[in-house]
């Protein structure tokens, strides 16, 4: 009953024919298509927590239609967000929910917070029924925004945008103002592996019909972490430069003029 | 028989009330003590302001290898000035994004917390968010993960309430009342909320033997804000001196 190895028994020649049979079986059934379907986890389709990701074909977005003002406006709209990144100005909404890194949605009790690794205020859906009082509101980047649950769409609504501050511009060719209302429509797809997200921007000023985008969103599995911030600093002579490049000499002027001398009237 | 009829009636209200979101009700009077929320410190020492929060706590006890790694961090530089378009520009901190990660201290501003069933996510005004892992036990060392500001957290909430956090694999830094940390500290923090969730008390306790004498400890304590409050944007324009103070007039000589 030695267990050297010289000493284990070979397998009988049959059994291994037949082995040699299965293998090439299930090598031919391999051949012959996709392997077969892992059983898909179960997934809470009223928990859109997790960190996702927009891949480079993830984006729906028609043209937007806009008035006749809003497209006379929209260069200046467009040179607005190119300073601003020169600046490193915070994105802001809607900028943060495509950024080029990946978001965090947590949903809590009271709120469903996203966060992005990038200079931007967080979004903070409230899980209420009402806005915050427009006598008390401050206006902000990132606006005011109220959630509710209809079957498996999360409903985010969101108003009180500042005027200025932010990154301004949104796909399709438009760009937000203060009195800018954005309706989201949030659902999982593809058992959980997918978040969509329905942009909807209505604004009588800018948009000559509602303007609809679609984004989908891949979830992160395993155990990622949230990626460390990469930096920006609007005082970097040398990433001024870089960012300078691509400015047509009116853009740059517009951009040193954007400074904002020490006691002058515009402080 | 009236009296069950309106025993039964009871009792199908509080099981429909029970049925309703969380968010249908009035979380101030339904709320289990919990670290989500909302919190606005109260702990101003005596200060009657929120200026040098920390400036009673109890010095941090360093080795001597702690003090030498400690002064071998660079002096902070706040106010570096330089000529930008011909304008002079006090660097400013504020506008600088320099990473998305939480201090592990609180300053006057407070926190939010979030909770998944995975995680909670605190945050504040600045855009910084810091994530502690609830369904992970194990903090990956720095020849698997870089050290970063906040180090990476794990908890655990325990059923009064509480949260413990351990976290480490921080990048070196001063610490509140004169500590020092590193990738090899460990820091410990309970967070406690009170019975009736309202109040919270965090307890710090920074661990590494090669540069505290003695753990270093400290606690602060926070009061819930009302439901609806969220934080403000607090939003840092390096171009405009009304915000963030990023351009400052030459000082006197």
């Amino acid at each position: 009953m030695s267990s050297s190895p010289n000493n284990l028994r070979r397998p009988p020649r049959r059994t291994l024919s037949f082995v040699l049979a299965a293998l090439a079986v299930v090598s031919q059934v391999n051949a012959q298509g996709p392997p077969p379907q892992q059983a898909a986890p179960a997934f809470d389709p009223h928990d859109i927590s997790g960190y996702w990701e927009l891949g480079p074909d993830d984006r729906s977005v028609p043209n937007a239609t806009l008035t006749d003002a809003a497209l006379a406006r929209l260069p200046d709209e467009r040179d607005f967000d190119l300073i601003s990144k020169r600046y490193c100005r915070p994105f802001g909404t809607p900028g943060m929910m495509d950024a080029g890194r990946p978001i965090s949605i947590t949903q809590g009790r009271f709120e469903i917070l996203i966060t992005a690794p990038v200079s931007t205020a967080h979004r903070h859906l409230l899980l209420r029924d009402k806005h915050t009082n427009p006598d008390i509101l401050d206006p902000s980047s990132s606006g005011d925004s109220i959630a509710r649950w209809e079957g498996d769409t999360l409903v985010a609504d969101t108003i009180g945008f500042h005027e200025k501050d932010g990154r301004r511009l949104l796909p399709g060719g438009a760009y937000r103002t203060a009195d800018s209302h954005l309706v989201e429509r949030y659902k999982l797809l593809k058992n959980g592996q997918v978040l969509s997200v329905t942009f909807t921007w209505t604004d009588a000023k800018v948009f000559a019909k509602p303007h609809t985008y679609e984004f989908w969103y891949h979830k992160i599995n395993g155990p990622y972490e949230q990626r460390p911030g990469v930096g920006c600093n609007a005082w970097d002579e040398e990433r001024g430069a870089f960012i300078d490049r691509g400015f047509s000499p009116e853009l740059k002027k517009k951009s040193d003029a954007a400074m904002v001398a020490p006691g002058s009237a515009k402080q | 028989m009236k009296m069950k009829t309106n025993h039964y009636f009871v009792i199908t209200i509080l099981a429909a009330a029970s049925t309703l979101p969380l968010h249908a009700q009035d979380p101030e009077k339904i709320l289990p003590p919990t670290v989500e929320g909302s919190w606005v410190r109260t702990d101003e020492n005596g200060s009657r302001a929120f200026e040098n929060l920390t400036s009673t706590y109890k010095p941090a006890e360093l080795t001597p290898a702690g003090k030498r790694m400690l002064d071998a961090l660079p002096v902070l530089r706040r106010f570096e000035q330089r000529f930008i378009n011909g304008i002079l520009v006090t660097n400013p901190t504020p506008c600088i994004y320099n990473g998305g990660q939480l201090t592990l201290d609180v300053d006057s501003e407070g926190f939010v917390a979030v909770k998944s069933k995975d995680e909670i996510v605190q945050v504040q005004d600045r855009g910084a968010d810091r994530h502690i892992y609830l369904n992970r036990k194990a903090i990956p060392n720095q020849e698997l993960r870089s050290p970063s500001p906040s180090g990476y957290s794990v908890g655990r909430i325990d059923a009064n309430g509480a949260l413990t956090v351990t976290a480490s694999n921080f990048m070196p830094a001063r610490v509140v009342a004169g500590g020092y940390r590193r990738p090899a500290t460990v820091l410990e923090q309970k967070y406690i909320p009170s019975p009736d969730g309202q109040h919270l008390r965090l307890i710090m306790t920074w661990n590494d033997s090669e540069v505290y004498v003695k753990p270093h400890v400290y606690e602060y304590t926070f009061e819930r804000t009302p439901q609806g409050f969220k934080p403000g944007d607090e939003y840092c324009d390096a171009t405009n001196p009304a915000e963030g103070q990023s351009v400052a007039a030459a000082p006197a000589r």
